[in-house]
């Protein structure tokens, strides 16, 4: 009886899966670090980094990259949980003067480009719980190693964002680290948010 | 020792030359038609396993309960084939060996089956990249038909005298041939059609020749030196040359084949 029950239940959870496009979360373990994705340059809309003794990672809750631009300064906002399968939320806000980007396919500039997080021109915070905290970096920085243009049936669809990141920090006066990040986002107008 | 076990080995093969000899001077049907001709007919499947195509992109879309599942594309495959051939009974008609010709084609099909409203029924594949520009195209299936004339190789044994109803088991092999092939793309968007060479050209290209063993059951209906009937059951048959095919490798299948078989001279 049982076996029959878990036969339903995976026949029932079969025939609801969520679409599978684009915008969808792909998640291919890493062999080396099972608990986070694979650094991928497909698109697959996930991220993940060694968080202390736990990850910081994509979540299927939330959209898991946002690009807002305003009065020159770009922030990409990694929107994800503390925790395998958690529901605490976790975001880490990158805000970067930049007054060139004005539209998604702009960001193409950030193909092979590395952000020092140490630097005073560049803010980091975190934000959980609906607090947001601006953070010291000790040390990090953010590799866009690859950025470019995909098109679908001949027909431009979005920018994939790809790279690593990794951060050592002190928030409310305790040191954390992030190690081992990558990141694999597609952008388009549908989370590219131009705030002027 | 040696040679005891020598002279026992030899004399337990004269008591079974001996017995064997008894059996068919003492058989009846000693006069039986020796040689058939039948024709053949059936299919087989075998399991499909992709190669390593790093230009496909992964889906993931089964996620419940804790955990994520990869979605597969769908791979399938049949091959019907029909055949003639003679066959040569001996051993009191329970041996029954047989070889002819044979047509068979081999069809092929990777695609993605939305099993819900909500799911997509493509996949993508990545024809060309460069540092900043990623084409991807959408794919609802890929086929490959193979068609080739080949060789069939067939042992049968039946550990029963004849009569009207009789089981049997099968050794066989077949050698075949690629005599035409051809590969075609269903694209999610038909106006990129004109793309389907370039995506084939990703694909390996199957070989000219691939070879099978199988192993099977099946059962005779009909009397001896009278036309037989026979429905039979391939479990497995195996693949015996590797990367034999272009867009899947396949190792192991089944099938199911029914044959008529005539005795060459009646009496």
């Amino acid at each position: 009886m049982k076996k029959l029950l878990f036969v339903l239940f995976i026949v029932f959870a079969l025939s609801c899966t969520k679409q599978t496009d684009l915008s969808d979360s792909i998640y291919i373990y890493d062999n080396e670090y099972p608990e986070l994705p694979a650094y991928s340059e497909w698109g697959y809309n996930t991220f993940g980094a060694n968080y202390d003794r736990s990850v910081f990672m994509y979540s299927r809750n939330e959209i898991p990259l946002k690009v807002t631009l305003k009065e020159n300064r770009l922030a990409f906002i990694f929107q994800g949980g503390d925790g395998n399968y958690s529901n605490n939320y976790l975001a880490l806000r990158f805000i970067i003067p930049d007054s060139n980007v004005k539209v998604y396919q702009d960001l193409l500039v950030y193909n092979d480009s590395i952000i020092d997080l140490t630097s005073e021109t560049i803010t980091v915070e975190m934000i959980s719980k609906g607090n947001s905290e601006i953070i010291d970096i000790l040390e990090g920085e953010l590799y866009f190693k690859r950025s470019q243009n995909v098109f679908v049936d001949d027909v431009e669809q979005e920018i994939i964002l790809s790279g690593y990141f990794n951060l050592k920090f002190v928030m409310n006066e305790i040191p954390s680290n992030m190690s081992e990040g990558r990141f694999d986002f597609g952008v388009n107008n549908q989370n590219f948010y131009n705030l002027k | 020792m040696k040679r005891t076990t020598l002279l026992l080995l030899l004399s337990m093969f004269m008591i079974v030359l001996y017995s064997q000899n008894e059996n068919e001077n003492s058989n009846p049907n000693k006069n039986a038609n020796k040689l058939y001709f039948g024709i053949e007919t059936g299919f087989r499947t075998f399991n499909s396993l992709s190669h390593e195509y790093a230009f496909i992109r992964e889906e993931a879309s089964y996620y419940y309960g804790y955990g994520n599942y990869y979605s597969k594309i769908t791979w399938m495959s049949y091959a019907p084939f029909v055949s003639l051939k003679a066959e040569y009974r001996s051993l009191s008609d329970k041996f029954w060996v047989s070889a002819g010709v044979n047509y068979s084609s081999f069809h092929s099909l990777m695609g993605r089956s939305g099993n819900s409203q909500n799911q997509t029924d493509y996949f993508y594949i990545m024809l060309s990249q460069s540092q900043n520009e990623s084409y991807y195209y959408r794919i609802k299936e890929i086929k490959e038909t193979n068609h080739y004339i080949g060789v069939p190789i067939d042992i049968r044994y039946s550990p029963f005298l004849p009569r009207f109803f009789r089981l049997y088991f099968k050794l066989g092999f077949d050698f075949n041939l690629k005599v035409a092939a051809k590969q075609s793309v269903g694209f999610y968007q038909s106006e990129m059609n004109k793309h389907e060479d370039a995506i084939l050209d990703l694909f390996d290209q199957p070989n000219s020749f691939y070879a099978t063993s199988t192993l099977g059951v099946g059962i005779q209906l009909g009397k001896q030196n009278k036309p037989n009937f026979r429905i039979e059951a391939d479990f497995p048959s195996l693949v015996l040359t590797p990367k034999a095919f272009g867009l899947m490798e396949y190792s192991f299948g089944g099938g199911a084949r029914i044959s008529f078989v005539l005795p060459l001279n009646i009496k």
